[in-house]
């Protein structure tokens, strides 16, 4: 340190008074610190009907996956009893045209449809954050190319994509999988590239970088948040729009085959039992439609508890 | 914008490419040899059919071929029903398809759109409550399980409660095909209920969003009435982002429609699609798809024109460019 430099720190300290610490902290640009995650939760537990959603899926989910430690027989056919009406006894909601029963089939297609989905959308989600991110990260013409890559593959039909690989492989869980990602991933990829792209040029990033908040704190604090909301949003949404696809498919024949069972083809098999046997079509159809709703109050909620906005 | 144009229309045609290049790799991966049946054909006749159908050529110049004769149309024959060309089928069912989706999306738009805008404006009233809670259960419901519980519901019961009540012998909703407009009404309903609940949600949200702009506050500041910063300044800026919704909507009722004419045995495509996937009729399966997919791309290919035409906010962008 040089003479002249100590001698005018000397005159800044004169004609200025230090501020003190307590005074410092008014300064700063923020409230008491609720976590983001605590906020959007107890904003989801004030949203009763978010909340029966949620509770109503998690028994769907218990129903299918520990259900079918119980009835795990849902391919034994009993050719002497066939069409039992429900509330037989030992075959609670009845049997179909084979005689198998209702029960082991529904808590078997409810664990295959709600895998489906939960799976599907899961790798979506992986892919679309990695494909998204990447190329809003790097944007020019990685960015052009790899959004021309996806405007193609969104305008394929998964339809085709599903017959291409059921003439390769055997038609089943696995196939039906992979065709729905093949098709699937593009929407998530698209939304987190907009957020990557909107959170870069977004003026409360610049005005905490002017803060002169670390780029961590920048990442953790103000980006993941305002990102994090959307995404799990559409990861929400997505589960139930998977499970469509997936029954749509397997009601037409091309998804779930018969043995195995899956929503669309118990759905399909007591459509085939109109009008005699109504109670073939209503109880899966019943229970079908009840999730899907589930599944959309659910992301209903989230999205208004996710929100950053939406914040008190 | 006629960059932008040109950049659409390239793009579609692109997308089209790749579309047949896949269905006729597709084709060519099937297991098995034509005139390999059951009959034993000496193999010069063998040869000769092979060189009449153009099958000795090699591979790169039977896919030139392909792609020659789907750009005239011409999408092959199935291979369960010989002498049943599916261009033909193509021209004979897709107009049943077609009025059928018209009618369930212009219903759905037109409802939907309605029903938003009352949702909107009477924000957080019964009608809203109610409208809400009706369009979440419509976004639930499968079209495939809608259809058949409407059929029994209406077709069966309601109908046959009709005839006896007034002892007469006249359905009121027939159970199924395609002949007056009473046959139309329980398809059109299933089919465009999905797009009616997803444009209202989206159109109700859009002009909440809107109601809240300063626009909207000088407008009322100037004086204007209600109506016309209803249907003026709210709508126009409104109905922008639910457009590009009603475009992506047009494939999904498209797909839709398959199990609808099949529950209903509407003489449709659709039908002819499910039929052919059941009876493993590869090449009509394929040969189907590749129309619809050609079909769905040109009509995005429309929405995203008319997009551009609509939103003066995209013309600018382009131009500024």
């Amino acid at each position: 340190m040089t003479n002249a430099a100590a001698e005018e720190r000397v005159a800044i300290d004169a004609d200025f008074t230090r501020v003190p610490k307590s005074a410092r902290r008014a300064e700063h640009v923020e409230r008491a610190t609720i976590s983001y995650g605590r906020d959007a939760l107890n904003r989801l537990t004030c949203n009763r009907v978010a909340l029966a959603a949620f509770g109503f899926l998690v028994l769907v989910a218990l129903f299918g996956f520990a259900g079918s430690y119980f009835l795990p027989n849902y391919t034994k056919q009993d050719l002497y009893r066939t069409f039992l009406p429900p509330g037989s006894p030992g075959r609670i909601l009845g049997t179909d045209e084979l005689g198998r029963d209702l029960l082991a089939r529904l808590i078997r297609s409810t664990k295959v449809s709600l895998s489906i989905g939960l799976i599907v959308s899961l790798i979506n989600l992986v892919i679309g954050l990695i494909y998204g991110g990447i190329s809003g990260y790097f944007g020019g013409m990685t960015d052009i190319l790899m959004m021309r890559f996806v405007e193609i593959v969104t305008s394929i039909p998964e339809m085709i994509i599903l017959l291409l690989l059921l003439t390769v492989v055997s038609n089943g869980m696995p196939t039906l999988i992979l065709a729905l990602c093949l098709t699937g991933w593009t929407g998530m990829a698209r939304l987190v590239r907009a957020q990557v792209l909107q959170l870069r040029e977004n003026e409360y990033v610049l005005a905490a970088r002017v803060l002169g908040a670390r780029r961590l704190r920048i990442i953790l604090r103000h980006m993941i948040p305002n990102a994090l909301g959307p995404i799990v949003v559409r990861f929400a949404m997505s589960i139930p729009g998977v499970i469509f696809a997936e029954s749509f498919l397997s009601y037409i024949g091309l998804g779930i085959a018969i043995p195995d069972a899956s929503w669309g083809n118990l759905a399909q098999l007591g459509s085939n039992q109109f009008p005699n046997y109504i109670w073939l079509f209503f109880i899966p159809a019943i229970l079908f439609s009840l999730t899907m709703l589930a599944f959309n109050l659910l992301g209903d909620g989230l999205r208004d508890a996710l929100d950053p906005k939406q914040r008190r | 914008m006629l960059n932008y144009v040109l950049k659409r229309i390239g793009i579609s045609l692109l997308t089209v490419f790749f579309i047949t290049t896949l269905t006729y790799f597709l084709m060519y991966s099937l297991p098995g040899k034509p005139f390999l049946g059951d009959r034993d054909l000496p193999a010069s006749v063998i040869a000769a059919v092979n060189s009449k159908y153009g099958l000795d050529l090699p591979m790169h110049l039977r896919y030139l071929k392909y792609l020659s004769n789907v750009i005239k149309g011409d999408f092959g024959t199935s291979t369960v029903y010989t002498n049943r060309d599916i261009t033909s089928i193509i021209v004979q069912a897709f107009p049943v398809s077609a009025s059928l989706g018209l009618r369930a999306l212009v219903f759905g738009v037109i409802g939907g759109l309605l029903f938003g805008i009352y949702s909107a404006l009477h924000h957080n009233k019964l009608g809203d409550r109610l409208s809400t809670v009706a369009a979440i259960i419509g976004v639930s419901i499968p079209s495939f399980i809608l259809g058949t519980m409407l059929q029994y519901l209406l077709g069966v019961k309601f109908s046959g409660w009709i005839k006896v009540m007034f002892n007469t012998k006249y359905q009121l909703f027939p159970l199924a095909r395609w002949e007056s407009f009473r046959y139309t009404l329980i398809p059109t309903f299933v089919l465009g209920l999905g797009s009616l609940a997803s444009v209202m949600r989206m159109m109700r949200s859009s002009m909440l969003d809107v109601v809240n702009q300063d626009y909207i506050k000088t407008a009322k500041a100037k004086g204007l009435s209600s109506n016309e910063i209803t249907w003026k300044h709210m709508l126009r800026n409104a109905i922008t982002p639910v457009y590009t919704v009603i475009g992506g909507m047009v494939g999904v009722v498209v797909t839709g429609s398959f199990v609808i004419e099949n529950i209903f045995s509407i003489p449709g495509l659709g039908k002819y699609f499910v039929n052919s996937v059941t009876s493993n009729d590869y090449s009509m399966t394929i040969g189907l798809t590749l129309f619809f997919s050609i079909f769905i791309v040109f009509v995005n290919l429309i929405v995203d024109l008319g997009y551009g035409l609509i939103d003066p906010r995209v013309r600018l962008e382009r131009k500024a460019r």
